[in-house]
């Protein structure tokens, strides 16, 4: 049975020169009962004044103190980022000086900013590092204010409660050629249909309220007439993106790889405007219009296998499927024909390369 | 900016390198007054001088490693053949790290050893030496200790805090030391509150360890000759620190603090024939009692003695002594009721029954003299028919002793002159000397001569050789005695163990207590005297007796109050009779504690309104404002359409009379608020005076 102490709201710390300031004080408090010696008496008292003195000053410090934070929208993990931190000083006359905001919480990643001086009646801000080392969600409860002023001695430590919730998305690599040649094969078909690909489909004659951004100039001078050009209609296959990488235990570390593996590809899908369905048990995510949705369930979904859930099924016949799985753990899914394997044992070695991503 | 922070962090190193080397000389100049370890600590305040001036940026080295090394070698020589102990030693190998460190100055590490080392030195000097001048080095050292322990964290925090941000302020500003000195102040109230309330395992005895020099005091020796008092009355060392309690008023009573008395002289020398001496029946609290009659303790006057330390085992008091408490083995006294005491402790108290006979009880007094009495008393070893002669032709005329004894006192008083120089140094007779020839003298010329006359008129005198009470201290209220306050009177007997003290010398009379004006009760010289009078008694032995004694005191109080409250209380007849009872007892501090918080208010809210005025006055905004809330009072609105000039000549046809002061403060408006003007102290007097007028309006 675990015991669990009280935390009350200031707690001291000892430092390691408060507990040799403390150790010998106790020496000289000891000498000083063994000998009966005034003058060594003074000295353990002027010591122990010392020590009340430094507890008082600490406790004022911390009092009127009143800490913000806010943290971004997103958070990738394995990304550094940074919270604004706030500290408002509510008392009339007397500075706060030697604070540092810190979040210990078990359940959060550390975060810490020193603040040299908080003015009377004021307030002072700035931006503290972060970085989440796991996707996931991680809960604030409690944030701390901490001193060491005036002796270093003790660490004084004042506790705020917090009630935030932050999201952490999975890791985001940068696809290699090789990758991206893998999974898009198959893909793409030409079309002879007008679109707002990327693909040339033929010149024509300038008209009215044509953009001057499609005048294909070169073959203008040849042809001495304007001529603007026509792109090919998006004619790309439906691609279905199957997780099929669930572990025994959780967590597992190719899980976490392969959701890593499934977000960097629906990254890629969305800057290249490429169309797909990532299924997932019981979820289907389509990049193409909002990558929120995926990344929030990637950020919140523990792994698992959820048994009975309908996964969706390629809708035509031409549809590329695209299975991922791993060689260590079975298959949950059901066959889907025409799909093709991608094991992630495969392809890890190369998801080297993170990738900042702005959202 | 980089550059202007790369200063200030300079500038912060060298503040806290400069703090370490005042500390470091502290603990020097502390070690040098526990007058033991001259040479070691010389040496350190030498280096660290050097050290300071001459090697801006210390270096170590592989150099000091080899010192280091030497040293390890000369510390078990230094302590098992140089100074054979290991306390001293110890002291000279923190001495030569301290050295080793000032030269190796680079991280904070080095700089928290130093602040130990320090305060190890600062311990082991404290305990060598308790002297005064110790507590003013104790309370230097923890001024500078606060300021180099708080400064150091500062700047820790300040390096890890944001980069750009400048330290706000100098380390050796003045605001900052005066939160230093703040920060010591109450650090010093808190532990000694806190060493009054520790428990004491001992009785606050220093446990055989030396407090200082002992000074010589000749004159209380089993012999002395003619002469030894005044060799120590050109001394104004202390001897020692007595503090009076009476259950009467004793105002004008002169205190002499008995010491050794004497009855033989041999013509140079005096002694006391009889070799009997008893000792002194002790309780089991160390009381000494020398009398078996019963006296009343509330009537005895209680002299509390903190002796220097004297090379003399004599007791001092004012007679006649009854009670002696304090840490002795064991206390005797010989026949002329000298005592001395066997173990010679700091401090004792002495109780002494003081009773004044009047002239004429004296003079009515019939005495018959024992015969063993007169052997002792009326003894002269040398006749002079000469000094005899002149003893009968003094007290001729008159068969009283004491108007025989007056006639001899005054006979000395007029005739004879008192000199501490050019004494009568005769190797033959040196008291016809002083009669006969230079007719000037000390003391115990006088004393002696005194004696012998009265032997010569067949009365029973002894000397006695003791203090007189010294300067009085009003603020620590107690007798300063130094050796020139070393005196000798004559005792004599006027029957039924009465020995009365006369002073033949006309020597000038110390300011006796309550005499002081106001001012002059402040002097420096008391006020060290008063702090170092503290010192001793209420800090080096301050004992768990003192404690219980204290809570005694505080207890005993409340129930004396309780009582009376409680007697005053059960006649009256009804609760208000109660009430207006408890009301006359205590209405002081009813007064106090009702009106003090109200007085506080009312001042807090002067403070307020005066501060609140002083920001009209200075602000143009608010000033502009209490000016529109005035008019306002008396039914001008300001137009939110209208501009502060169209109002100002509004105001103008309706109250003429308040018209210019309403356009001189609105000019003062514009000028303030929109040019950047800045008010003048006539400016601001006037919109104070401006806005009063308006109220009267």
């Amino acid at each position: 049975m675990k015991l669990r102490l009280p935390r009350f709201a200031i707690a001291v710390e000892f430092t390691r020169e408060g507990m040799i300031f403390v150790l010998l004080s106790l020496a000289i408090g000891a000498a000083a009962v063994n000998t009966g010696n005034n003058v060594l008496y003074f000295i353990f008292s002027l010591m122990l004044g010392m020590i009340v003195v430094s507890g008082m000053t600490s406790r004022r410090m911390l009092q009127g103190l009143q800490p913000t934070v806010q943290f971004p929208d997103h958070f990738f993990s394995g990304v550094p980022n940074v919270c604004y931190v706030s500290v408002e000083n509510k008392k009339k006359r007397i500075p706060s000086v030697g604070i540092r905001f810190i979040i210990r919480d078990p359940g959060f990643t550390s975060v810490a900013r020193h603040f040299f001086y908080i003015p009377p009646r004021d307030h002072i801000s700035g931006y503290a590092r972060v970085l989440f080392a796991h996707r996931g969600v991680s809960h604030l409860r409690e944030m701390e204010l901490q001193t060491h002023v005036p002796f270093a001695f003790f660490l004084k430590i004042r506790r705020y409660f917090a009630n935030k919730t932050v999201r952490v998305y999975p890791r985001i690599y940068r696809l290699s050629e090789e990758i991206v040649t893998n999974i898009s094969e198959g893909l793409f078909r030409e079309s002879p249909y007008r679109g707002e690909s990327h693909q040339l489909l033929h010149l024509r004659d300038y008209m009215p309220m044509d953009s001057s951004k499609r005048i294909h100039w070169k073959a203008s001078a040849k042809a001495e007439k304007i001529l603007v050009k026509e792109y090919q209609k998006e004619q790309g296959r439906d691609l279905y993106f199957y997780f099929d990488c669930f572990a025994e235990k959780l967590p597992d570390d190719r899980v976490e790889t392969a959701i890593s593996f499934v977000a960097s590809i629906a990254f890629f899908f969305k800057e290249h405007e490429i169309d797909a369905r990532f299924i997932f048990p019981g979820n289907t995510f389509q990049p193409k219009e909002s990558i929120h949705p995926l990344l929030i369930y990637l950020a919140e979904w523990d792994g698992s296998y959820a048994e009975g859930e309908i996964l969706e099924k390629p809708s035509t016949t031409d549809a590329v499927a695209l299975q991922l799985c791993s060689r260590a753990f079975p298959s949950r899914l059901p066959a889907v024909s025409g799909t093709r394997t991608l094991f992630i044992e495969d392809w890890q070695h190369l998801l080297v390369e993170e990738r900042v991503v702005q959202i | 900016m980089k550059s202007a922070l790369a200063l200030d962090r300079n500038a912060m190193r060298a503040s806290l390198r400069l703090g370490v080397y005042l500390l470091v000389i502290t603990s020097g100049f502390a070690l040098l007054l526990s007058q033991k370890l001259y040479v070691s600590s010389s040496i350190l305040l030498v280096v660290s001088a050097v050290a300071f001036f001459f090697v801006p940026r210390p270096r170590g080295g592989p150099l000091w490693e080899v010192a280091s090394f030497l040293y390890l070698l000369f510390f078990f020589a230094d302590w098992f053949w140089i100074t054979k102990s290991l306390a001293p030693s110890l002291v000279h190998l923190f001495i030569f790290i301290m050295i080793n460190k000032l030269f190796n100055l680079e991280n904070d590490r080095d700089y928290y050893q130093i602040y130990l080392l320090t305060f190890l030195s600062m311990l082991a000097a404290s305990s060598l030496s308790v002297e005064i001048e110790m507590l003013y080095m104790i309370i230097l050292f923890v001024l500078l200790f606060v300021w180099n322990i708080m400064s150091i964290t500062l700047v820790k925090i300040w390096s890890k805090s944001d980069p750009a941000e400048p330290f706000p302020f100098s380390l050796f500003s003045a605001r900052y030391w005066g939160i230093i000195g703040f920060t010591g102040v109450v650090m010093i109230i808190f532990a000694l509150g806190i060493f009054f309330i520790l428990p004491r395992a001992q009785l606050g005895y220093f446990g055989g360890m030396k407090p200082g020099q002992t000074q010589h005091v000749s004159g209380f020796s089993q012999k002395v000759q003619l002469g030894d008092i005044a060799s120590i009355q050109e001394n104004t060392g202390e001897v020692m620190r007595i503090r009076v309690t009476s259950p009467q008023p004793l105002t004008g009573h002169r205190f002499y603090w008995r010491g050794s008395s004497f009855d033989r002289y041999d013509g140079r020398s005096w002694s006391t024939a009889s070799h009997l001496t008893s000792m002194l029946f002790q309780d089991a609290v160390s009381s000494f009692y020398l009398t078996g009659a019963d006296v009343d303790p509330n009537s005895l006057v209680k002299q509390e003695v903190y002796s220097k330390p004297i090379d003399s085992r004599v007791i001092f008091g004012q007679d006649r002594i009854v009670k002696l408490d304090g840490n002795f083995f064991a206390v005797s006294k010989n026949v002329n009721n000298t005592l001395l005491g066997m173990g010679n402790p700091e401090h004792y108290d002495v109780y002494s029954q003081i009773t004044t006979v009047s002239p004429g009880d004296l003079r009515s007094r019939r005495v018959a003299y024992p015969e063993n009495l007169k052997r002792y008393y009326t003894r002269i070893d040398v006749r002079n028919p000469r000094i005899e002669a002149l003893a009968n032709e003094i007290t001729r005329g008159s068969l009283n002793v004491y108007d025989r004894t007056m006639m001899v006192q005054h006979y000395l008083e007029k005739n004879y002159r008192y000199t501490t120089t050019n004494l009568p140094m005769s190797e033959v007779d040196p008291v016809s000397t002083f009669l006969f020839s230079k007719k000037m003298g000390h003391c115990e010329y006088f004393a002696t001569s005194m004696v012998i006359l009265l032997r010569y008129a067949g009365i029973p005198s002894r000397l006695v050789n003791g203090f007189l009470e010294g300067e009085y201290n009003e603020l620590g209220s107690f007798y300063v005695v130094r050796q020139s306050d070393a005196h000798t009177w004559a005792e004599v007997y006027f029957g039924n163990g009465l020995w009365v003290t006369f002073d033949p010398s006309p020597r000038d009379v110390v300011a006796s207590a309550g005499s002081a004006s106001f001012w002059k009760m402040f002097t420096p010289r008391k006020v060290l005297d008063s702090i170092s009078f503290f010192w001793d008694r209420y800090i080096l032995i301050f004992s768990a007796q003192d404690q219980l004694d204290i809570l005694s005191s505080v207890r005993d109080q409340y129930r004396e109050t309780n009582r009376k409250l409680r007697e005053k209380t059960r006649q009256a007849s009804s609760s208000t009779a109660r009430w207006r009872i408890v009301w006359e007892q205590h209405r002081r501090i009813i007064l106090f504690a009702g009106l003090a918080p109200l007085v506080f208010y009312l001042a807090n809210l002067f403070w307020k309104k005066r501060k609140w005025k002083l920001e009209v006055v200075r602000s143009p905004i608010l000033f502009y404002h209490q000016m529109l809330l005035r008019l306002q009072k008396k039914g001008l609105v300001k137009a939110p359409v209208a501009t502060p000039a169209e109002f100002a000549e509004l105001v103008s046809r309706t109250f003429p009379s308040a018209g210019g002061d309403v356009s001189s403060i609105t000019d003062l408006f514009y000028r303030a608020r929109f040019g950047n003007y800045k008010l003048s102290r006539e400016d601001q007097e006037f919109i104070e005076s401006a806005l009063l007028r308006l109220d009267t309006l």
